[in-house]
This record gives C-alpha cells, sequence and structure tokens, in this order.
C-alpha cells in the first residue's frame, strides 16, 4: 500500500491502491516521461499524481488491468496535453498529430534536459519554453488546398 | 520578332493559356508586364520543320534507292523486297536523328539560341521573382540518404541565389519498404532542423501507392500544389543549381502560356566504365541533340518526367491521365506519364519548350548493363502503351510524334533485327541460286551479272555517316574548343574512339534485350516499378553469363550459318556478331568500379562535372559522405526504442482510428511483436502497425506482462 494521499479529493485514495497499481501508475509515468525524454523526480511525481487525481475520479474496474492501462495512458496523455495547452497558449493540443509534433519539438528542446524539471508544471511560467518549443516545431505540410484533378479523356467529345 | 505560327487555338480550349496570368497565387498579371527578353518565341517554326522532315525523307528515299540498286540488280526476290522495307524504316529513323544532330551541331558552332535563333546570352533576371514555386521529390523505396542529399544541395545552391523565399520543398513518400518509410521521416526531420528549413521542406507518405508516380503526384496537385503557382519536378536521384531553378521560374513567369519548361539533365556522378562512358557522351553529344530537338520542336517539346517545371493550374486542369481500356501492359493506368502529360498540355493550348542552354541540372544513370536494360523493360513497357495514344483524339501531331519516337525507340530494335535476319536469309537464298545469262526464252545477248559492290560500299558509308557523323562532329567540336581540358584535353579524342567501338558493341546486345522487351511486352507480360540501382554496382561475370546466355547462343549459331552461307557476309555481321557473344564480358568489365576509376586516371570519359566538380555536386558528395551512408535499417525497432522517431513517426501519420478488425490484427502484431521480436514480423506486418502510432518498447513489454506466459523476446 503506498501512503501517497490526494489531498484535493478530500479522502486518501491510497488507502485503496494496491502495490500492483502503483506499479502500473509508476511504470506508466515513466513510460511517457521516457517518450518526453524526461528524468526528473518532480516532473515523474507531478505525473503521478495527475494519473491517481484520474483514478480517483474514475469508475473503472480496477481489476480489468488492460483496461486500467488504457485508461491510465488516456489520463497521461490528456495530463500531458493540457500542460502543453498552457505553455503554447494553444488549444488544439490534444488531437494525435498536434500532440506529437509538440513531442517532437520538446524532445527537440530538451535534448539537454534544461526544460524537465518544468514539465508538467502548471504553477509556473512557461514563456521560455513556449518561445523554444514554437523554434523547434514541425511542419510536415503546408495547408491543404483541396481541388480536384479531372481525368482527361480520349474520347472524341460528343458534339 | 515574328511570332510563332504555331497554332494555339486559345479560343477553343476551355482550360488553356490566357493573356492573363496568375502569379503569386493571387496577383493576375498581365502579359504586358513579362520581360521581352526571355520571351520564348522565334521565327520560322514552319519552315523548320518542313526542312527537317523534307531533309530526312530525302535522305531516306535516296538511301531507298541505293539499296533498291544494289539488291536489285539482277531483279528483287521477296526476301530483298522484305530487306528494303525494313532498311527504309530503319533509315527513316536514324535520318530524322541525324538532321537533329546536324541542325544541333549548326547551332552550337554559331553559338545561337536554338529557339530564337539569336546569339545565345544568359538570362538576366530583372527583379526578383513574384511567383511561389515548389520542388516536388516524389519517391518509391529509394535511398532517403541519397534523395535527401540531393535535396539538400539544391536547398543550399538556392539559398545562395537569395529566392529562397519563393520556393518550397516537397517530399512525395510513396515508399513501401518500411525501414525505408522511418529512414525518410528522420533524414527529412533532420533536413530541416540542419537547413533550419522548417515550414519550407514539406514531407508527406501516401497511404496507398495506386497509379505510382502520376497517381503520387495527382495526390499531390488535389491537396497541396494550388499553394503553387509553378512545380519543379525532380527525380529521385536529381539535383539542380539554384540559378537553374530561379531561372525556370523566371521564365514561367514571363512566358505565360507556358505549361512546361524542361532542362536537359545532365547525367553525373557515377564512376563504374559504363556510366562513364555514357556520362561522357552525354555531356559531348547531348547538348547537340538538344539544340536540335528545341529548333523543330519549339512550344512543342516533351517532358522527360523531371528536372522540368510546370505551371501548376494547367497541369491540374488539363492533365489528369485517363485510364485505358484493356488490362495492362497495353491497357489500366499510363505508366509512362510525362510524354502524356506533355501532350495533354499542348492539347489544352499550352507550349511545352525544352531550354537546351539551362545548365545546373543533373541525374544519375544506372552503373551498368543490366540495371540499364531493367530500366529500360519499364520503359518499354511504358512507350508501348503509347502507340495506343498515338491514334487518340485531339492530340497535336507533334505530340504524336513524340509518342511513336517513344514507340520507335524500342521497336526500331526488332525492326532491325528483322533487317538483319532478312539479310541473313536473302544471301543464303542467293548463294542456292544459280545465275542465269539467259533469264528470257528469246534473248540474243547474254545478262551479264552487274557488279554493284560501289554503291553497296557507298550504301554502308552513307548508313554508318548517318549514324554516327553527329556525334563525330560534336566529339571534334569539344576537342577544337576552349574546353577541351574539362573533357580530359587531347584524350577526348581516344574516348570518342573508344565510345564509339563501346556503343558499336553495345547496340547488337540492345537489339536483342529490347527486342525481347517489345515481344513480352506484345504477349502481355508486364513488370513492377521497382526503385532504380543508385549505387556503383558491379556485374559479377557468373551473372553476365546468365543474364546474356540466350544472346550468346544465337550469336554463336548465326554466326555459323553466317559461314556457311558465304564468308564475306559473315565479316559483314562480324560487328554484330562480336557484341553478341562478347556480351558477358563487355557487360562485367564495363560495371567495374575499378576500371572506371583508371579510366579516370588516363582522363578517358572526363567530363566538366569531373574535372572541376559544381558547387551543387561537391555539396551533394560532401553531404552523402557525411550521412555516411545511415542506417536505413531496423526502423520499427528506431520507433520503439528512440522516443523522438517516434513522436516523429506519430506526427506525420494521417489522423484516423483502426476499424475494429484492424484492431484486432494490430494487437495480435503486437503480441507477435513482444513474444517472438521484430525479425518474426513480415513487411506487411510491420507496415500494418507503422500505419498506426507505435508503442514504445515498455508498452509493448507491459503488454506482454499482461500474458505471463509469454516467452519475453524483444531482440535489439
Amino acid at each position: 500500500m503506498t501512503d501517497m494521499t490526494v489531498a484535493s479529493q478530500g479522502f486518501s485514495y491510497a488507502a485503496f491502491e494496491s502495490a500492483a497499481m502503483t506499479r502500473l501508475i509508476e511504470d506508466t509515468a515513466h513510460a511517457w516521461l521516457r517518450s518526453f525524454g524526461v528524468e526528473n523526480a518532480s516532473a515523474s511525481q507531478r505525473l503521478v499524481n495527475a494519473l491517481r487525481n484520474a483514478l480517483a475520479e474514475d469508475s473503472f474496474p480496477a481489476h480489468d488491468q488492460t483496461n486500467m492501462r488504457d485508461l491510465l495512458d488516456r489520463a497521461a496523455h490528456d495530463a500531458i496535453a493540457s500542460w502543453l495547452s498552457k505553455v503554447t497558449d494553444q488549444h488544439d493540443c490534444y488531437s494525435p498529430a498536434s500532440f506529437s509534433m509538440l513531442r517532437c519539438a520538446f524532445l527537440s528542446a530538451n535534448r539537454d534536459g534544461i526544460w524537465s524539471e518544468q514539465f508538467l508544471d502548471m504553477a509556473r511560467d512557461h514563456r521560455d519554453l513556449a518561445i523554444a518549443l514554437s523554434v523547434q516545431m514541425m511542419l510536415p505540410t503546408p495547408s491543404l488546398k483541396a481541388c480536384e484533378m479531372p481525368r482527361q479523356s480520349l474520347q472524341r467529345r460528343a458534339s | 520578332m515574328s511570332q510563332c505560327p504555331d497554332d494555339m487555338s486559345n479560343s477553343s480550349s476551355p482550360v488553356g493559356p490566357d493573356t492573363a496570368f496568375s502569379v503569386g497565387t493571387n496577383a493576375v498579371v498581365d502579359e504586358s508586364q513579362c520581360d521581352p527578353t526571355v520571351k520564348l518565341r522565334g521565327p520560322g517554326v514552319g519552315s523548320r520543320r518542313v526542312f527537317l522532315f523534307g531533309a530526312s525523307i530525302a535522305a531516306t528515299a535516296y538511301a531507298a534507292w541505293l539499296m533498291i540498286d544494289v539488291l536489285g540488280a539482277d531483279q528483287l526476290t521477296i526476301m530483298e523486297m522484305v530487306v528494303v522495307a525494313f532498311f527504309t524504316i530503319n533509315f527513316a529513323w536514324i535520318s530524322l536523328s541525324f538532321f537533329t544532330g546536324m541542325v544541333g551541331l549548326v547551332l552550337r558552332g554559331l553559338k545561337r539560341d536554338a529557339i530564337t535563333l539569336k546569339p545565345l546570352k544568359p538570362i538576366v533576371r530583372k527583379g526578383s521573382l513574384r511567383s511561389k514555386n515548389v520542388i516536388v521529390i516524389p519517391v518509391y523505396n529509394e535511398d532517403p540518404n541519397r534523395v535527401f542529399a540531393g535535396l539538400r544541395a539544391s536547398y543550399e545552391s538556392l539559398v545562395a541565389t537569395g529566392e529562397l523565399d519563393a520556393f518550397d520543398f516537397f517530399v512525395l513518400s510513396d515508399t513501401r519498404d518500411p525501414d525505408i518509410w522511418i529512414a525518410e521521416e528522420m533524414a527529412w526531420a533532420k533536413a530541416c532542423n540542419d537547413l533550419d528549413a522548417r515550414g519550407r521542406i514539406f514531407f508527406r507518405r501516401r497511404a496507398e501507392n495506386t497509379e505510382r508516380k502520376s497517381g503520387n503526384l495527382k495526390e499531390f496537385c488535389e491537396t497541396y500544389a494550388a499553394n503553387y503557382d509553378h512545380m519543379i519536378v525532380f527525380d529521385a536521384d536529381s539535383v539542380m543549381s539554384g540559378e537553374a531553378m530561379v531561372n525556370m521560374a523566371y521564365l514561367m513567369e514571363n512566358n505565360p502560356d507556358a505549361g512546361i519548361i524542361q532542362s536537359p539533365p545532365q547525367p553525373t556522378g557515377r564512376q563504374t566504365l559504363f556510366a562513364r562512358i555514357l556520362q561522357f557522351i552525354s555531356r559531348v553529344h547531348g547538348p547537340t541533340m538538344s539544340a536540335g530537338l528545341s529548333f523543330w520542336c519549339m512550344g512543342s517539346s516533351n517532358y522527360w518526367g523531371h528536372n522540368a517545371i510546370i505551371r501548376t493550374k494547367a497541369f491540374i486542369e488539363c492533365c489528369g491521365l485517363p485510364v485505358l481500356s484493356g488490362k495492362p501492359p497495353l491497357g489500366g493506368h499510363i505508366l509512362s506519364h510525362d510524354f502524356v502529360e506533355a501532350a495533354f498540355m499542348r492539347k489544352a493550348g499550352w507550349r511545352c519548350w525544352l531550354i537546351p542552354q539551362l545548365e545546373g541540372s543533373w541525374e544519375e544513370l544506372p552503373p551498368n548493363l543490366i540495371d540499364f536494360a531493367i530500366r529500360d523493360r519499364r520503359w518499354c513497357q511504358g512507350n508501348m502503351q503509347h502507340g495506343r495514344l498515338m491514334v487518340a483524339h485531339g492530340f497535336k501531331p507533334l505530340s504524336r510524334l513524340h509518342f511513336f519516337m517513344g514507340v520507335m525507340s524500342f521497336v526500331s530494335s526488332p525492326l532491325w533485327l528483322l533487317l538483319l535476319l532478312s539479310s541473313t536469309i536473302a544471301t543464303l537464298q542467293n548463294t542456292q541460286l544459280t545465275y542465269s545469262f539467259f533469264p528470257g526464252q528469246f534473248t540474243m545477248f547474254p545478262q551479264w551479272p552487274v557488279d554493284r559492290s560501289f554503291e553497296m560500299l557507298v550504301l554502308l558509308i552513307f548508313t554508318i555517316g548517318m549514324l554516327v557523323l553527329p556525334k563525330i562532329i560534336s566529339i571534334l567540336m569539344v576537342c577544337l574548343g576552349r574546353d577541351r581540358k574539362k573533357y580530359g584535353g587531347v584524350m577526348v579524342l581516344a574516348s570518342g574512339v573508344l565510345e564509339t567501338l563501346y556503343s558499336a558493341l553495345q547496340a547488337p546486345i540492345m537489339m536483342m534485350l529490347h527486342s525481347q522487351f517489345v515481344f513480352s511486352v506484345l504477349t502481355g507480360n508486364q513488370v513492377g516499378w521497382d526503385a532504380q540501382e543508385r549505387d556503383d554496382a558491379g556485374v559479377p561475370l557468373k551473372a553476365a553469363f546468365k543474364t546474356h546466355r540466350t544472346i550468346i547462343v544465337i550469336g554463336l549459331i548465326w554466326g555459323a550459318v553466317a559461314v556457311f552461307v558465304d564468308t564475306a557476309f559473315f565479316w559483314w555481321l562480324s560487328p554484330i556478331l562480336a557484341g553478341l557473344i562478347l556480351s558477358p564480358w563487355l557487360t562485367h568489365y564495363s560495371s567495374s568500379l575499378a576500371v572506371g576509376k583508371a579510366a579516370r586516371r588516363w582522363k578517358l570519359f572526363v567530363t566538366p562535372e569531373e574535372y572541376d566538380s559544381p558547387d551543387e555536386l561537391r555539396a551533394l558528395a560532401r553531404i552523402n559522405a557525411d550521412s555516411g551512408g545511415a542506417d536505413v535499417k531496423d526502423g520499427l525497432m528506431r520507433l520503439i526504442e528512440d522516443p523522438y522517431a517516434n513522436a516523429l513517426h506519430s506526427a506525420l501519420l494521417p489522423t484516423r482510428k483502426p476499424d475494429a478488425r484492424t484492431a484486432i490484427e494490430i494487437g495480435i502484431i503486437y503480441e507477435k511483436l513482444a513474444r517472438l521480436g521484430v525479425e518474426s514480423l513480415t513487411r506487411d506486418e510491420k507496415l500494418l502497425i507503422l500505419s498506426w502510432p507505435v508503442k514504445p518498447l515498455d508498452q509493448i513489454m507491459a503488454g506482454r506482462d499482461a500474458h505471463p506466459s509469454a516467452n519475453p523476446v524483444v531482440s535489439s
């Protein structure tokens, strides 16, 4: 059993968390932090807290490990997307393409680990990080300008 | 300057060029704003064609008359008539090429522009570009290191012109190899980072590669092309100088009725003997042929599929390719799209120009004869389809001629073979006949045999002269010119002699291979469309023997028959027979990198690009060396282990969700991956999971943990 308490919920979620669940949460947090190239204890704790928050809010059957993993993954995704949204002041951080592109940008900007400390920190001012991310943002395609390219005919046109 | 009389039929065309045209994607510019110094117009288009075709027909008629005179001295047999027919068709083909070359030589000698006929002068641009252009690079399973090296070399050159803002780059991937797919994404990101070119270099991969290259471009046209006024189409091995690209865009801006402007790409970059010989002769003689072609084609020139600039709006409106009725190889989707696109452009009233003096445009050749033949097999299939388009409704006569020339570039081989075979049969027949001094019943005077050896010699010299004279003069012009040093100095003569010898030996091999290809296509066989070999790959002697075994057997049997028929005839055929019998050695030794490099040391087959490499090619070599042939293996493993590669791949995937069936399939593949490792997955399985965001290693292993009985193997 973990002694972590989610104070904001007004009750101790930890009282119900099994060792397996603790491991699952930590593994999920570790996987997501690794996917952002972050190795930082504070950031890790913030993500673990976010996951516990999500679990506490959700009425998902805790024994279904596969679904639980999906739930945790979704929770981690949403927590990070929410933070990125705050950092970049953009709303479109949740869609898979935008989220992945921001992940690319963060990985590039954080190559030497200078932004790891700020990861998932909602309280900080992130203007410098926002600039760093905007510099690193990739744009795979320009704006879509759809039109039709009609097939030509080899037949004699009807008069 | 007189107006080009070429009928454009603008008023009748629904999508043809107008006097006002769009530049900068929004603005509409009047034609009067165009720079008159770069106007693509020239005098006497009709006269040029009358001269060229008239001379070709006259020369063919003369050669045919000589042939009839030689063979028909003692009355023509049926087989001799067949010989005359095949000879005439082949000679017409040679003749057109000869006069094109001769015109090109005159233009080069007088330093005249092939279009305006004015003295050649460089393009002097007045002001910056107003248009927005895109360089598109359609790729299919190509080496990403080479593709992006070419892109980066061209990009760097463009930066130096100061016109970078007028250009974007777009890699259009149709790649089906999972490892190459991932390597392309990484190479794209690296190019964007290294060149600080985010928002200038774009990348997209098609999920389905329907209609191959033309479908790839069509999909681009229907999605992003409308952002641009013009697109410069690259091949996977293309490199262009910034100056060339800017000049092409400038020409487009100032010639609002131009639909396509083709630059003549110079082959470069290969070092095998085979490739160096071709590079040399293309560099020496190619400009001659380009000038000649441009002279008589004028605004009805052809499009060669790459290193050309295209007016996007015109292309979208009138170059959507039809699907031919019937099954492949002659029906179905059009394979060789370039000629057809040019024909549709012309049909809609747009002009297509070949500008011979546009330098700074390069491509690469196959490194050896086998790969060259493999490429020809694909082209043969595409060009044979054009036979059906020759008679299709609505195309301009010159477009039909281009189709015909494309078909003839392969069909001329079986025609030549038939000519040689019918000559053998005719000679055999003649040796069986006893000469009759009194062929009539009541003749008082005998009919003496007529000696036609002089006429035969004249005909032989005439034919060989038509074949090689323009090339020999091109070589002499280089030898006597100021740039001789760039071609190896006086060794250019030795290079020319050796090239002529080599091409004489290679010609019968290509005749047999092309004949086989034509027969194969006509009997319904089709080939795939794989990436071209772009390394200096050699051909082992054993492989060469295996490839050419049929040709050797044919050569030996043919030689034996010729000796049996007539020894003189055997010697007459000997250059052909030598090519056939020596084909494996020719293929093997010409594919040798060591021999190619040795020839370079002896200053043989030197090109200006080798003598003093342009900045772009130096940059290409540097970037290639820097990439060190970066690994394109284990793409999936890279995504699993490298968070950046993983994120990038996910970001480049189209936003969609798998249906229930696909989701189950993906789950099964991940299960297999976790239990048995990456090596256990097939190419299709890798492609399927790569088509959706890929899980990192720990997630995959976590999935495996959910099934404790599983054997934990994810090999790295």
